[in-house]
């Protein structure tokens, strides 16, 4: 410390520093804040997001609503039908899915692995399909089998597999490995040690891990849907393409209403599952995920499947599995509740794929004669052209991150208070909170593709609409994660000492809330800007700006080079912002 | 400044006037928890003179934190009266609670910072009451105030740590700096809730000292809950002991010995026993 105290030099006693000492750290934090807030201001206008543009508009947006209300539902029998077929096409989608991912995580899972070659191509395809977005494979597929759930169906399949993968083998390299070396000792086969030393200590955990990808499928779907892959996001296209807006509002209440539900369902679903078994955290939930992204940003471990593995591992074989209750002398288990209910459960579930497959017409000789028609496509994306359209690629490019930085930092504005408010203890009031909780919900129902839709509508083509629903979009996942930031964190002395000394709420909030709460904060706006990256990738295909528009022009110009040429580039954008902000993580914690 | 005792203690009987002969009085009040489940007060009637030290005894759940609760009004007695400078807390709107309890400052077990904020920071904490709108950061506070709250920090000897953060200091600096904080309110009563029991022997005794030797210059009624009687003996005006939510001691502490306030805790064995 230095010393304040020293007199000064006319004699009198100085009271001492009021201002804060110079800290060479807070002068980076303000210049790396400066940068942004200019950053931000660039792409405000870059974007069109400016208030006297938004006022102009009001006009359009309130003749919008106007034309949105009341939602028509006249069309209710394929709307039914829709959504049935969206069903089927998510539980097909995962099925394929699953059924690739158990062979790639056992041989992934360095302790069941046959041998570093097998351990080093399934990793790789892990990798490889979780890289590549879904939206692509939908659009390649799309053209090559035709419009249809098919397509949808595949999609979903291919580029499931790395994440259920991943997390698949992240289980087994929990397990208890005394039991696979017991089993081996007794003589068993490879496929004897898997089913009886490791499959019955990771099953539970993978029904969840499958129920909670076929909530994410779901919500993918409506986007896979809307470039032609079938189920209720097709309808969605249909009727926006012939601009009947009270259809295209009563399209995204379905929407909504078959997200939440199933996400309820699926929920009940996995507590039925768990019961007695140790509850873990949903590693595909935004807190787990807004955690992985950290430690990545952190670079305490280079490879994603260590991210995952360290910071969800539990003792899980230790608790699971105890002894069953002691039986007299029989050689059948017997039918309890529990054994019927898992049974009746199970083979709803089978019965629900075979009855997908079987709906949806897609059987093994449709997924032959589908390679066959897909092979020809891909070819054609090589060798990657990026000479053509070069300059209008880089200007749609450099669209996608004004658009990601504007949308980011509004929506952390708009966020902050509502996460505060959703906090129950930082909230002004309890019913504030509960009105929060509930509007961050039912944002997250809603698809980013589908406010998209409805704000192109509004304001036009461009953009404008794109930045305007992505920061409407942050107030599901920003404020959620700000809440829940919040929550976690002990406010109750600091709180309690303001109380006393008679402050305001709005004063508690900014002296301790905010203050306390800063470094989660900025890392909910890092993993926001991560997020919004890939989704400005993609919501230029219902024209809300950004490369997605490009991408989706290559298809339809059968450019499939250009094509491979964009989703390159698009990596490489994401790969160097995730640098970035890894490297304004640093500076900042 | 002040500059003696005697002084500001007139000052503080002029301010307060006939009528606040009593900073505090507690008048039959019972508190209940949970619906009436748990009954923590039991009928108290309490008279703090102004300017009194007061030490408030008694094991864990006698019911001393809820009696400095019910003064500062964090919380509202289920029967009875408390009346505070002379003012019923209950029936305040919360403009006028936030008014009242300026005038009362608080030290807290867990000191209660803002653990990311600098010290000088949560010092000024204790202006923000009196302030209009949100503060963030020490330099949206006027310069006034930041000379003033420096000044309560150079008295409780840490003007030197004021931009350290105050999760990287001792407890011991940490409860100097709640003392601060409390100071800055300009109060007339200060409550002290267990303001040591989270430090070793050493700094609880160098904050017991300073805590009193601050009050006494600024002619400050004081509250303070302890555990330790060697402490209490050294230090408060008058002894109260509570069991159970009712008052079993109530003397001179000077005339007290240890044996009297070892009954406070000797009465209970049997019960906490059971």
């Amino acid at each position: 410390m230095t010393a304040q105290l020293t007199p000064r030099a006319d004699g009198r006693p100085d009271s001492g520093r009021i201002r804060r000492p110079p800290d060479p750290r807070r002068r980076r934090l303000a210049s790396i804040a400066a940068v942004i807030a200019a950053l931000f201001l660039v792409a405000v206008w870059q974007t069109g997001f400016t208030p006297w543009a938004l006022f102009g508009r009001m006009d359009a947006i309130g003749n919008l609503l106007g034309r949105m209300l009341p939602p028509s539902f006249v069309d209710w029998p394929r709307y039914v039908s829709a959504v049935a077929e969206t069903l089927w096409m998510v539980i097909a989608g995962t099925s394929i899915a699953l059924v690739l991912a158990v062979p790639v995580s056992v041989l992934a899972a360095r302790n069941t692995t046959t041998g570093p070659i097998a351990y080093n191509v399934c990793r790789f395809i892990i990798t490889v399909t979780r890289a590549v977005p879904s939206l692509v494979l939908a659009l390649i597929f799309v053209r090559a089998m035709g419009i249809g759930p098919a397509a949808g169906v595949l999609a979903m399949g291919i580029s499931s597999v790395g994440m259920i993968g991943k997390f698949f083998s992240d289980r087994i390299e929990e397990i208890d490995m005394g039991l696979v070396e017991a089993v081996r000792a007794s003589g068993a086969g490879r496929l004897q040690v898997f089913t009886a030393a490791v499959l019955p200590q990771v099953l539970t955990n993978w029904i969840s891990l499958a129920l909670y990808r076929l909530d994410i499928n779901l919500r993918n779907s409506v986007v896979l849907g809307f470039v032609g892959a079938g189920g209720i996001g097709l309808e969605l296209q249909r009727v926006q393409g012939q601009l009947v807006y009270s259809r295209v509002l009563a399209i995204a209440l379905i929407i909504l209403v078959l997200v939440i539900i199933t996400e309820r369902i699926s929920l009940l679903a996995r507590r039925a599952i768990q019961d007695e078994d140790t509850p873990r955290e949903n590693p595909f939930s935004l807190r787990a995920r807004l955690r992985a992204h950290r430690q990545k940003r952190k670079g305490t471990s280079a490879a994603e499947s260590e991210a995952g593995s360290g910071t969800v591992k539990t003792e899980v074989s230790a608790k699971a599995r105890t002894a069953t209750p002691d039986q007299p002398a029989r050689i059948s288990v017997g039918w309890y509740a529990g054994r019927i209910r898992r049974w009746t459960m199970a083979l709803l579930a089978i019965a629900a794929v075979i009855s997908s497959f079987a709906i949806l017409q897609f059987g093994p000789i449709r997924l032959i004669t589908a390679i066959g028609d897909i092979v020809p496509y891909v070819a054609a994306m090589f060798p990657p052209d990026f000479v053509s359209n070069f300059g209008r690629h880089l200007d749609l490019l450099l669209e996608t991150i004004w658009m990601a930085i504007a949308a980011t930092v509004l929506g952390m504005l708009i966020s902050l208070p509502i996460g505060i408010l959703g906090a129950r203890n930082a909230t002004v009031h309890r019913h504030a909170a509960a009105v929060a909780r509930t509007l961050t919900m039912l944002v997250r129902g809603m698809p980013d593709m589908v406010i998209a839709i409805i704000f192109v509508a509004a304001v036009g083509l461009g953009p404008l609409a794109g930045v305007m629903a992505l920061t409407i979009g942050s107030i599901g996942m920003a404020g959620k994660l700000i809440a829940d930031a919040i929550e976690d964190t002990d406010l109750e002395g600091q709180g309690e000492a303001m109380k006393a000394s008679g402050t305001t709420w709005l004063q508690r909030t900014f002296t301790s809330t905010i203050p306390t709460t800063m470094p989660a904060i900025v890392g909910v706006g890092l993993f926001m800007f991560d997020v919004f990256i890939r989704a400005a990738t993609i919501i230029g295909i219902v024209g809300a700006g950004g490369i997605g528009l490009a991408l989706e022009g290559s298809f339809r110009s059968r450019d499939l080079d250009q094509t491979l040429a964009l989703v390159i580039m698009i990596f490489l954008i994401i790969y160097g912002t995730e640098k970035l902000s890894a490297w304004i993580r640093r500076q900042i914690l | 400044m002040p500059s003696t005792t005697d002084r500001n203690s007139r000052q503080t009987d002029s301010r307060v006037g006939p009528e606040n002969e009593f900073a505090v009085r507690i008048r039959n009040v019972t508190k209940e928890f949970t619906g009436g489940a748990v009954r923590a007060l039991n009928d108290i009637t309490l008279d703090v003179p102004t300017g009194q030290r007061l030490v408030l005894m008694g094991l864990s759940g006698s019911g001393k934190s809820t009696t400095l609760r019910l003064i500062n009004a964090l919380a509202e007695p289920t029967r009875g009266e408390v009346e505070v400078l002379g003012q019923n807390p209950s029936g305040l709107s919360s403009r006028e609670l936030r008014q009242f309890r300026r005038q009362i400052g608080f030290v807290f077990q867990h000191f209660n910072l803002v653990g990311r904020a600098s010290a000088l920071e949560n010092v000024l904490v204790g202006a923000l009451g009196g302030l209009r709108g949100p503060r963030y950061g020490i330099m949206t506070y006027p310069d006034s105030l930041r000379r003033e709250a420096l000044r309560q920090l150079e008295r409780v000897g840490l003007a030197d740590k004021a931009f350290q953060r105050a999760s990287t200091l001792s407890g011991g600096q940490q409860q100097r700096v709640g003392i601060a904080r409390a100071l800055l309110q300009r109060p007339k009563i200060v409550l002290a809730d267990e303001p040591v029991a989270s430090l070793d022997p050493e700094s609880s005794r160098q904050i017991m000292d300073l805590l009193f030797e601050v009050c006494d210059q600024d002619g400050l009624t004081v509250i303070c809950n302890l555990h330790q009687m060697e402490i209490a003996l050294g230090w408060a005006d008058r002894m109260v002991g509570l069991r159970s939510g009712e008052i079993i001691l109530d003397r001179d502490a000077r005339t007290l010995t240890p044996e009297d306030v070892s009954e406070i805790y000797a009465q209970a064995q049997p019960q906490a026993a059971s």
